[in-house]
């Protein structure tokens, strides 16, 4: 089972679009980070435990505690155990990447461009840029992890300075990248603009699988006729059946980008004190299910359960999956020319 | 990350984000020819050793003459007139004593 615990509410970046909500200093206490943790080994199969905030290296303390307990565990049930985290990348040190490395933790690193448009998408609450930091400890994720994923949200205004943005990462060792699309943004002047630098990139990541330093750019890398041949189909998460989140109060979620600041009531799950409410996983499922087909789109279940104008984000959502295709086919017939 | 991985992803970088131009047939070909060229680091095989006694065709020439320096240029300015003795300073010696 798959359990993701929210350690904190708390950041120390002031994303303009972020969805997490308001930002507070509530921390997961000890006794609810290991009943998280009972949860995730309670059910037979694979364990993963996976880290998210607010910040999570804001509570690495935690963080570390709680792996070393799960570790042991595994060792001692002779389970195998799987650990990951998203940050920020503002936090390092290199006892923090001794920390990972040692434990195998598969990191996600939020990073959304050249240094001045994570300056302007991603500075810090005083108001500072963070992109040479992060930039520079992009770098030292490179030289120190064997794996990670560089997670970039992508707005109109990004747009222009994305293809350089994932050369320099190519350079420096990034091997994976996800691009992810701020739903909520308005994209509607920007519909000519992405469709180029999704066929640049779609062509780079093709390319690039041609040779032995691949990068392997999402949301393109899943449509290639390799990757669909071994994959299974499913698409998103576990949502709820064998995959949950849990907030620093102990509250169950289908998805950590649900929790936000732990209030909405209508998309949980259920809690550590009164279990997994299995009626309301059925329904949420369902309704997901029903707006996600409704207009044509697959992936993440928990798209349809965000907050804001749904109707419009799934409309996004839609064109991206459009998209895509496109600029998969139009790729895929470059390569194959 | 390693030294030759870096020149690595130097070298494909370039072709993979040259724009429209690259087709997959130049990057294999390119990226192939890459393979095959040695990577700076390798350190190359001796070729050829030396053999003291092995003697060359011809002779070298050494110069008849010593060879000519260049003509000193000529220092520009007039010439400065000596400065007057201060009292108190020490005069040198002008000339070397006689020996007796």
């Amino acid at each position: 089972m798959k359990v993701c615990l929210v350690l904190t509410h708390q950041c120390n970046l002031g994303c303009s679009y972020c969805y997490a909500g308001e930002k507070f200093k509530s921390s997961m206490s000890w006794e609810i980070g290991l009943r998280s943790l009972r949860l995730a080994f309670s059910r037979p199969g694979p364990v993963e435990v996976s880290f998210f905030g607010g910040e999570p290296m804001i509570a690495f303390d935690s963080l570390a505690r709680l792996t070393r307990v799960a570790s042991t565990w595994a060792s001692r049930a002779g389970r195998e155990i799987r650990f990951s985290m998203t940050t920020n990348a503002t936090i390092l040190k290199d006892k923090h990447l001794r920390f990972l490395r040692h434990y195998n933790f598969f990191v996600g690193v939020s990073v959304d461009g050249v240094e001045e448009v994570q300056d302007t998408q991603r500075p810090f609450l005083s108001g500072r840029g963070s992109g040479q930091l992060v930039w520079r400890n992009l770098e030292a994720f490179c030289h120190q992890l064997e794996d990670f994923r560089v997670l970039m949200v992508i707005r109109p205004g990004t747009l222009e300075s994305l293809p350089q943005a994932v050369e320099r990462m190519y350079r420096m060792g990034v091997s994976k990248v996800s691009l992810l699309p701020d739903t909520e943004a308005d994209w509607s002047n920007s519909r000519a603009l992405l469709t180029r630098v999704y066929q640049q990139l779609a062509r780079v990541c093709f390319l690039s699988m041609l040779t032995d330093e691949p990068m392997w750019i999402s949301p393109f890398v899943e449509q290639h006729p390799a990757q669909l041949a071994g994959s299974e189909g499913s698409g998103g998460c576990g949502f709820g059946a064998d995959e949950l989140a849990v907030s620093p109060a102990g509250h169950f979620y289908p998805c950590a980008r649900l929790v936000g600041p732990d209030r909405r009531t209508e998309v949980r799950i259920g809690s550590l004190a009164d279990g997994l409410d299995w009626e309301r996983i059925a329904q949420l499922q369902l309704q997901a299910d029903e707006k996600m087909n409704s207009c044509g789109t697959g992936g993440c279940k928990c798209l349809a359960l965000m907050p804001g104008d749904q109707q419009a984000q799934l409309a996004n959502v839609a064109m991206f999956t459009e998209i895509t295709g496109e600029a998969c086919q139009n790729a895929l017939e470059m390569v194959a020319a | 990350m390693s030294g030759d991985k870096i020149n690595r992803r130097r070298f494909l970088a370039d072709l993979l984000f040259a724009g429209g131009a690259v087709t997959a047939a130049a990057l294999l070909a390119q990226a192939g020819e890459a393979e095959k060229k040695p990577s700076p680091s390798d350190t190359p095989k001796a070729t050829c050793t030396s053999d003291p006694n092995r003697k060359l065709d011809g002779d070298v020439a050494l110069p008849s003459s010593p060879t000519p320096s260049p003509p000193e240029p000529p220092l520009g300015g007039k010439p400065m007139a000596p400065s007057p003795m201060v009292k108190g300073e020490v005069k040198s010696p002008q000339r070397q004593p006689k020996k007796p």
